[in-house]
């Protein structure tokens, strides 16, 4: 692989309060892959986005994005640099406009006469955002949150769109749909993915490369032929 | 009364014994009558922050209307001498059950808003009597002079019988507030203060506790609106109603130290001298001083040491060393054994036969979101039942329905066959529902004990007993070595088991515990697994909610599946976790084919090789 | 003919209701902007209304003489200049004190950053009355021109008899009012500024994840809600007398208009200002001068009692 690493991870130990949550992370996404981070409940992959983004402060290790100090940037500058963040649970701006949250996405964009056209290319591929381009963003369905939330994310360009367990709370069929427009999205653009998810098929079937988390650990790491039918993922997931 | 309350009450007097002798000697000391005049100001205002402190500081309901209670006490006693030539010793008393009775009918409604709500309700009511009494054409009441039974009317020639008046009055007011503290009324206050919500789900009755606070809040407060008005023989609406004596009474206790018996003392002992004097000095340059002085000295507080003078001095002694409140002089009684925990079965009650909880069609629905859709299950006595289901199943939101946070849109709720209707938390608590919460809530300056003490209250006839309960239950999750540790010191882990205990020591006969295992490694959670099975072996049911499948499979009886607030499956481990619907909705519909493939790729194989039957 | 004596009166106070309430529904909206975005109850809301008023005072007192400036629209001018100049303060206050205790860094304080807030505003709210009694002295005192005792005449109407007088200055600054207020809210509609202090009140964390400073947003909602306030306040200086006192009296008059609207709602908040503003002038009719303002309190405790949300705004997010 000789792509550019955009983010990586080394040692890294991050919590709440006195509490780590987070011991020893190392993890690495390079210039075009879709990377996902599995794991069961409670295991910590929510905070390893918080502390990527600036709103859990590390305890220990390192971070760099693009070769520079992540830990130095503050978490609202972040995404000036080109990550991108898609919360957990959508997170979109409820008493906004689906426009208008897109127009917030597009606050960190570093290209602003690029604007019309990320926009148009957003409405593409989520066509249901543009019949509902007036509607306040609290008013729609879940799926459409969702699609919301990422197209959000796109606007701004990045050169990373970080995902968290976008398939929350929705119907299978809803899911797969979003699974599908995402890897779309990732193929045409080559756009650089970190995925985490807690359906481990889902997830293992659309990366490039993967991350088993568990207890605030990697346990596993590497392509998803290898860890498909691993008994281990099974084993911390339903206990037996 | 008992015991440690005596006891701590004792030591507090010795000290405010000390103080008053100090004090009286001073007065006879001073013989100029401004200083005099101070010297009785201070202890009046000194009693204002112990009114506001036990109100605010105790339970942290910011009051900012202290001077509603303040002026309607001052008012009393100045009409009732105007009026009635009524005399002070019987109209100041009067002013204190007054004062009583307003800050009852003003805690009723205005105890049910929360947070910012209240602060801004509390601000209203002084400000609304004001204008009430200058409408009432009360601008100014001068107190006649009564030279003919100057004892009577406490107009006194000399001023040092005012001093000690006023030392009078601030000895009782500190009394009043040692007593509460060190009593279990101080105990739930400060749990409402820590939590509000951890506490009513131990069974402690916030309302009730929080108007008592505001009763003799308000009572000590009219008491010295009362006073102050004979010693200042005029009443005017700005100066007992105004919002200069309200901050007063908060930046006197906040100055000193909020919460601590001391604080208001030491907040009033060294502003109001430090505010007179610069009044005396520069009023007439500088008109309004006092205010600006007030308003810095909170600003500097607040922002600096929030805690206050004499806690800050504390940290800086001992520094790093988290601050332990309440009576600590719980003396734990380790010798009994776990049957204290187990509430003996109603006679008429059949266990085995009447569930001990029923759910029937409930639903509940936030915004377009149904949290809850239809579920109906039933608990067994003595079963231990695991909830379990995916991120977003619904089912914290279960267990507010089921303990009373949040009232459900349909559907019932039966606890040993009575329906549950709207009852509070504490309510429940008291009948034997105990809960855990998912992101503990401990009481972060109380020791171990005292955390579980508080939950034992609920059905504890006395102090002694509670402490009984309590460590039995601190006992059996194993945290006796810990006892006396303050709870912000703990791990996850000590506080997971902190707050079962605290469950356990209200002597529930179903406890619901919720997410006990999250983030624990491997033998962190084969510990707690052991806890929890002893707590089943005493015979007390249990319902517990868990994402993970991993350590509940080895734990419990029976496993109901929610998924998106709705029943996804039931039964015994072993079946669920083969159950189809089940693997779909925890690995993914992917991961399903991929097992049916690689079963029927075995079986097939398994077919084709001899000898295998 | 008491009936249409009556009805003149009714009528009189629905129509200076209605000016003074655009005023009052003005400063509403500037208190309601820092609760809806910061979630702060600031009790020195009143005094910044104070600040505004002397700051249309002192101007006028020392240019009004000037023979440029000696025009009617002075004194107007003045109270839209008083906003940018409280603007300023606000921001500034802000950075220095308030942003300490909102925010994020507000959950690391103990007692939750509620409290530490509350009592902030209630030690800033006397530091500025009390700084006002020194600088500015006890005596009352008014920004007026020969336009506040003019006014038209609406009528005869009924009769012959009802006439409506409508005064020039309150309904200047009427207008002035609305003006603002409708310019305010076009800027929180349309622009990328408005827009981004919309994101942060409505989830300060997804925000970050847009790259938006909270913070930075935060101090700029502070200097609106403080500017917009004191354009209020230097409007209702050319109708009323004050002294560094009258904040305490206004400050529950605005939060009466807040609640009413529904704490965080713009729209909701002008009207509550506006229904206050006509309250309080019809319930002259039948009320004694000091209790108007108990009617007002008494409305505003009926409605955090009984209805909190509000009727007018937007439900307030159940944090």
């Amino acid at each position: 692989m000789s792509e550019p690493i955009l983010l990586q991870l080394q040692d890294v130990c991050a919590g709440y309060g006195d509490f780590d949550v987070l011991h020893d992370i190392f993890l690495r996404v390079s210039q075009g892959e879709f990377v996902a981070v599995v794991g069961p409940n409670g295991a910590g992959k929510s905070t390893l986005f918080k502390t990527i983004s600036g709103l859990v402060t590390p305890s220990g290790g390192s971070m760099m994005w693009e070769g520079r100090n992540l830990f130095a940037v503050p978490a609202a500058q972040r995404p000036h640099l080109g990550i991108a963040h898609v919360p957990e649970g959508r997170q979109v701006f409820p008493t906004l406009t689906v426009l208008e949250n897109l127009e917030m996405g597009a606050f960190a964009c570093r290209d602003d006469s690029a604007f019309t056209h990320n926009l148009d290319q957003v409405l593409e591929w989520f066509p249901v955002l543009k019949d509902r381009r007036a509607q306040a963003a609290g008013t729609l369905s879940g799926g459409e949150q969702q699609m919301l939330a990422i197209g959000r994310g796109l606007m701004a360009a990045p050169d990373i769109l970080m995902l968290d367990e976008p398939s929350m709370g929705l119907a299978p069929a809803i899911a797969d749909e979003i699974f599908e427009r995402l890897v779309a999205i990732h193929r045409k653009r080559s756009l650089s993915i970190l995925l985490v998810e807690q359906r481990v098929a889902e997830a293992l079937h659309f990366a490039d490369r993967a991350y088993v988390l568990e207890a605030g650990r990697i346990i596993l790491s590497g392509a998803p032929a290898e860890l498909q039918h691993n008994d281990r993922i099974r084993q911390a997931y339903l206990g037996m | 009364m008992n015991l440690a309350t005596l006891s701590g009450l004792k030591r507090d007097s010795l000290h405010i014994g000390v103080f008053a002798l100090v004090y009286a000697v001073l007065a006879f000391l001073v013989s100029n009558s401004y200083y005099q005049l101070i010297m009785t100001i201070v202890p009046v205002w000194a009693v204002m922050g112990v009114s506001w402190n036990l109100l605010s500081g105790y339970s942290g309901l910011i009051s900012f209307g202290h001077a509603a209670f303040f002026g309607l006490g001052a008012y009393l006693v100045a009409l009732c001498l105007v009026v009635w030539e009524l005399n002070p010793w019987l109209t100041i008393v009067l002013a204190t059950l007054a004062g009583g009775a307003a800050g009852l009918l003003v805690g009723l409604p205005t105890f049910r808003l929360r947070g910012h709500y209240f602060a801004l309700a509390m601000l209203a009511y002084p400000l609304a009597l004001l204008y009430v009494f200058e409408w009432l054409g009360y601008q100014e009441v001068a107190l006649p002079m009564h030279r003919e039974a100057p004892v009577l009317f406490m107009q006194f020639e000399n001023g040092r019988w005012h001093i000690l008046l006023g030392l009078a009055l601030l000895v009782a007011a500190l009394l009043t507030s040692s007593a509460v503290a060190h009593s279990r009324f101080g105990m739930a206050l400060l749990a409402i203060k820590l939590d509000e919500d951890a506490a009513e789900a131990a069974g402690i009755n916030t309302l009730k506790w929080k108007l008592a606070a505001i009763t003799v809040s308000a009572a000590i407060a009219g008491a010295a609106g009362g006073f102050y008005a004979v010693v200042l023989l005029v009443v005017t609406p700005l100066a007992v109603f105004g919002m200069l004596v309200s901050a007063q009474a908060l930046i006197f206790a906040m100055f000193g130290g909020v919460g601590t018996l001391w604080g208001p003392v030491l907040g009033a002992f060294v502003l109001v001298p430090l505010s007179e004097l610069l009044y005396a000095r520069y009023a007439a340059d500088f008109p309004g001083i006092q205010g600006v002085v007030y308003g810095i000295a909170i600003i500097v507080v607040i922002l600096f040491a929030p805690q206050g003078l004499l806690l800050k001095l504390q940290a800086w002694r001992k520094p790093g060393q988290v601050r332990l409140l309440g009576s600590t002089a719980a003396t734990a009684d380790f010798g009994a054994g776990d049957e204290l925990l187990v509430v003996p079965p109603i006679p008429d009650e059949n266990p085995h036969d009447n569930p001990v909880l029923a759910v029937t069609a409930l639903s509940k629905a936030f915004g377009g979101l149904q949290a809850t859709n239809d579920l109906s299950f039933s608990v067994r006595h003595g079963e231990l039942l695991g909830i379990i289901g995916p991120n977003g199943a619904g089912k914290t939101t279960l267990f507010n329905l089921l303990n009373g946070f949040i009232p459900p849109d349909a559907g019932q709720i039966r606890f040993h066959g009575q329906p549950l209707g709207r009852q509070r938390p504490n309510r429940r608590c008291a009948l034997g529902m105990a809960r855990t919460f998912q992101v503990p809530r401990p009481f972060t300056h109380l020791s171990v004990l005292d955390n579980v003490v508080l939950g034992a209250y609920v059905h504890a006839d006395s102090r002694q007993q509670a402490v009984r309960y309590a460590s039995a239950a601190v006992q059996l999750v194993g945290l006796h070595d810990l006892h006396d540790y303050p709870a912000a010191n703990l791990t996850t882990k000590e506080l997971r088991l902190m707050e079962l205990a605290r469950a356990l020591a209200s002597r529930p006969t179903l406890i619901l515990v919720d997410e006990i295992l999250a983030g624990l490694d491997a033998v962190a959670m084969q510990d707690m697994l052991a806890v929890l099975r002893k707590v089943r072996a005493l015979g007390i049911t249990v319902l517990i909610i868990e994402h993970s499948m991993q350590a509940m499979v080895q734990l419990v009886d029976r496993f109901i599946v929610l998924d998106h607030g709705a029943m996804l499956a039931e039964g015994i481990p072993d079946v669920i976790v083969r159950d189809p619907a089940v693997i779909e909705a925890y690995l993914g519909k992917k991961w399903l084919q991929g097992t049916e493939k690689r079963a029927a790729a075995g079986a097939a194989r398994t077919k084709g090789e001899p000898g295998h039957e | 003919m008491d009936g249409l004596q009556t009805l003149e009166n009714i009528l009189q106070s629905l129509v200076a209701g209605v000016l003074i309430g655009a005023m009052y529904g003005l400063m509403c909206v500037g208190l309601t902007i820092i609760f809806g975005v910061m979630r702060v109850i600031n009790f020195a809301q009143g005094e910044f209304m104070m600040l505004g008023m002397y700051f249309a005072y002192f101007c006028f007192a020392w240019f009004g003489s000037w023979a440029f400036f000696d025009g009617v629209w002075f004194p107007f001018m003045l109270a839209l200049l008083a906003g940018p100049a409280l603007f300023v303060l606000g921001m500034a206050l802000h950075r220095s004190l308030i942003h300490s205790v909102t925010g994020r860094q507000a959950s690391g304080l103990e007692a939750q950053g509620h409290y530490a807030q509350l009592v902030l505003t209630l030690g800033i709210a006397l530091v500025l009355q009390n700084g006002g009694l020194f600088l500015f002295g006890s005596s009352p005192v008014s920004v007026s021109n020969e336009l506040s005792y003019s006014a038209w005449e609406w009528g005869p109407m009924v009769g012959d008899r009802v006439s409506v007088f409508v005064n020039q200055a309150q309904t200047i600054a009427a207008i002035l009012a609305v003006v603002v207020v409708s310019a305010f809210g076009l800027l929180m509609a349309r622009t990328r500024l408005g827009k981004s202090l919309r994101a942060a009140a409505d989830n300060p964390d997804a925000a970050t994840y847009m790259g938006i400073n909270v913070d930075r947003a935060h101090r700029m909602a502070f200097g609106f809600g403080v500017g917009i306030t004191a354009i209020g306040g230097g409007l209702l200086a050319t109708n009323i007398s004050f002294q560094p006192y009258i904040g305490t009296e206004y400050v529950i008059i605005m939060y009466a208009g807040v609640v009413l609207g529904g704490l965080g709602s713009i729209r909701g908040a002008f009207l509550g200002g506006l229904t206050i503003g006509i309250l309080q002038q019809v319930s002259a009719i039948i009320l004694p001068n000091q209790l108007q303002n108990t009617v007002i309190f008494v409305c505003f405790l009926l409605i955090i009692l009984l209805r909190p949300q509000g009727f007018f705004g937007r439900r307030e997010r159940i944090a």
